[in-house]
C-alpha cells in the first residue's frame, strides 16, 4: 500500500515537471540566447574612442556555443527598415574597422550570461554616420558525413542574432531632409491615401515617421492618422505613406502634416529630432471625392 | 461468487478512503487558504516591488521537425539544426527520386517590445559540385505557424534557390513562422513554382547546402 502511494506520488511529481518544463522549454527546441542591446547609437569624437558592452543572457538549461562577427549592413531601397548585409567594410560607411570586441568565441553556461565588450575608435577625420552589425551566431552541430556511396542530401541551418551600431561622429552631424511631391489622393475603394517624397539630404541615418490631421476652419479634427516609418541612410530617397479609410464630409479643411526626423534618436533617448511642418487646403463635396488639394496660403 | 462480493466490498472501501482523502485534502487546502488570508489581512503591509524586465526583441526559438508526408506525424524532432533530405526514394513510374518526409523549421520570435524587426532566410546552394544542384528540385513553403502539419496559412512559396526573403513583425502574426522544406513531387498543386522533381538521372554524391536564419531588429 505504502509502495503504491510512493508510486502515485512519483508519477505526480514526474508530471508536473513535464508539463512545466515542457511548455518552457519544448524538448528539442533551439532558443537562442537573448542580447540586452539589438542596437548601440553612439556618438563618438572624431580621433577618440567610446567604450560599452552587450551581455547575452541563456535563459535554457542548455548551454549555448556563440561565435561574433562584423558585418555591414544598409537599408534596402524600400526604406521599410528591411536590411541588406554585406561583408564588413564593404560599404563606404561601414563602422566595422573601427569596432573591436571580446571575446569572439565563447560558450554561455545553462541559465548564465556573457558579457561582450566593444570598443569604437573613430578616425580623426571620420564625419556624418558610419554603421556594422555584430552578428551572434549559434554554433550548431551538422549532419555527420554520409556515406559516399549514396546519394545524399543535407541542409545545415546556421541561427543568428544581432546588434546594429549606429556611430555618429560627434559634432559633424547633419540631421537633413527634403518632403516633397505631397499627393492626396482617393482610392477605388474609397479610400484617402496621403504621400510624399522622403530624401536624406543629411550625412546620417534618419527614421522619419509622422502624422496627419485633417480639420475644418474651426479646428475640429475629421481624420487623423500616422505615416508608415522611412529608414534611410544619407542619400537614400523613400516616401511616406499614410491612409484614412473613413469618409470626410462635404467641406473645407486644412491638411496639417507633421514629419519627425528624429525617431531614431528618440528610441535611443538621445533626444529628438528636426520635425517638419506642412500644410494645405483641401476641399470635398456631396460625394466625397477631392476637388481641390493645394498649399496653404 | 463469495469472492467477488469480497473484490466488490474492498473496491467500495478503496472508492470511499479515496473520497474521504480527497475531501480531507479540499477541506485542508480552503483552510490554509482562509488562515493565510487572514493572517496577511492582520498584517498587511505594502511593499514596492521593483522587476527589470528585459528587451527580448533578440530571442528566437527553432524546432525542426521530420514529417512523414503520407499522414503529416512528426517522426522525429531534432535539437541538430539541420536537415537530412536523404531519404529518397526511387519512382520508377515516373523516373524520379522522391522522398517520404518533408521538413518542418517553426519559428518563435520572442518579443516582448513594441520594436519592429525583420527575420531573414537566406539559402546557400545545395550542392555537389559547380555543376550538380539541388536548388531547383527542393519547395520551401513559408506558412504562418499552427499546430497540426503542414499548417497554417502560406505567406510564400518558392524554390529552394529563389527562397532568399525577408519577413517583417507585421507578416507574423505572434512572432511565428513555420518553413518547410520539401522534396518537388511534380504535382503541380503542392510543389512551389519553378520547381522540378529529382530526376533519376541526377548525378549521385554527396549535396550539401546551408540556410541562414537572422533576427534583426528595425
Amino acid at each position: 500500500m505504502k509502495i503504491n502511494t510512493l508510486s502515485k506520488k512519483l508519477v505526480v511529481i514526474i508530471l508536473f515537471f513535464f508539463f512545466f518544463f515542457g511548455f518552457i522549454y519544448p524538448i528539442s527546441a533551439i532558443t537562442l540566447p537573448y542580447l540586452n542591446k539589438s542596437k548601440v547609437r553612439v556618438s563618438v569624437v572624431p580621433g577618440q574612442q567610446e567604450y560599452g558592452d552587450i551581455v547575452i543572457e541563456n535563459s535554457t538549461p542548455d548551454e549555448r556555443a556563440m561565435q561574433l562577427y562584423l558585418e555591414d549592413w544598409r537599408y534596402l531601397p524600400i526604406c521599410d527598415g528591411s536590411k541588406d548585409f554585406l561583408p564588413a567594410n564593404t560599404l563606404a560607411n561601414s563602422a566595422a574597422s573601427w569596432i573591436t570586441f571580446s571575446p569572439a568565441e565563447f560558450i554561455v553556461p545553462a541559465f548564465g550570461r556573457q558579457r561582450i565588450s566593444y570598443s569604437i575608435k573613430a578616425p580623426a577625420n571620420a564625419s556624418g554616420g558610419y554603421y556594422a552589425v555584430l552578428f551572434f551566431e549559434m554554433i550548431a552541430g551538422k549532419i555527420p558525413a554520409p556515406d559516399k556511396n549514396q546519394t545524399s542530401a543535407s541542409v545545415n541551418l546556421a541561427i543568428r542574432i544581432a546588434s546594429l551600431f549606429y556611430v555618429e561622429a560627434d559634432g559633424t552631424i547633419k540631421r537633413t531632409a527634403v518632403i516633397d511631391n505631397i499627393a492626396f489622393k482617393k482610392d477605388d475603394a474609397g479610400a484617402f491615401s496621403i504621400q510624399a517624397d522622403f530624401a536624406n539630404t543629411g550625412n546620417v541615418d534618419i527614421t522619419a515617421g509622422g502624422t496627419f490631421h485633417i480639420m475644418d476652419k474651426e479646428g475640429l479634427i475629421y481624420a487623423r492618422g500616422e505615416f508608415s516609418n522611412a529608414y534611410s541612410f544619407a542619400g537614400d530617397k523613400g516616401k511616406l505613406v499614410a491612409t484614412w479609410k473613413n469618409k470626410i464630409p462635404k467641406g473645407r479643411y486644412d491638411l496639417i502634416l507633421t514629419v519627425d526626423l528624429g525617431k531614431a534618436l528618440e528610441e535611443a533617448n538621445l533626444g529628438r529630432g528636426p520635425v517638419v511642418t506642412r500644410e494645405f487646403e483641401i476641399e470635398i463635396n456631396e460625394k466625397g471625392e477631392i476637388v481641390e488639394f493645394k498649399n496653404s496660403a | 461468487m463469495g469472492g467477488n462480493y469480497l473484490r466488490r466490498d474492498a473496491l467500495k472501501e478503496d472508492l470511499k478512503m479515496k473520497k474521504n482523502s480527497l475531501r480531507q485534502f479540499l477541506l485542508a487546502g480552503v483552510f490554509i487558504l482562509l488562515i493565510s488570508s487572514a493572517v496577511s489581512a492582520a498584517t498587511s503591509e505594502t511593499l514596492n516591488l521593483s522587476a527589470y524586465v528585459p528587451d527580448a526583441v533578440s530571442g528566437l526559438t527553432i524546432t525542426v521537425n521530420k514529417i512523414r508526408a503520407s499522414d503529416n506525424a512528426i517522426v522525429e524532432t531534432g535539437s541538430n539544426p539541420a536537415l537530412n533530405l536523404a531519404d529518397f526514394t526511387v519512382d520508377a513510374v515516373n523516373n524520379i527520386l522522391t522522398s517520404p518526409y518533408y521538413y518542418s523549421v517553426d519559428v518563435q520570435v520572442n518579443d516582448n517590445t513594441s520594436s519592429n524587426w525583420s527575420f531573414i532566410h537566406q539559402v546557400s546552394s545545395i550542392q555537389r559540385d559547380a555543376q550538380n544542384n539541388l536548388d531547383e528540385n527542393i519547395s520551401v513553403t513559408f506558412l504562418t505557424q499552427l499546430q497540426t502539419f503542414p499548417g497554417g496559412n502560406t505567406l510564400i512559396k518558392r524554390s529552394f534557390k529563389s527562397s532568399n526573403v525577408n519577413l517583417s513583425k507585421s507578416m507574423l502574426p505572434g512572432g511565428q513562422l513555420r518553413i518547410i522544406y520539401g522534396v518537388a513531387t511534380g504535382d503541380a498543386n503542392n510543389d512551389a513554382p519553378n520547381t522540378t522533381p529529382v530526376s533519376i538521372s541526377k548525378a549521385s554524391g554527396t549535396y550539401t547546402g546551408s540556410v541562414l536564419l537572422t533576427l534583426v531588429t528595425y
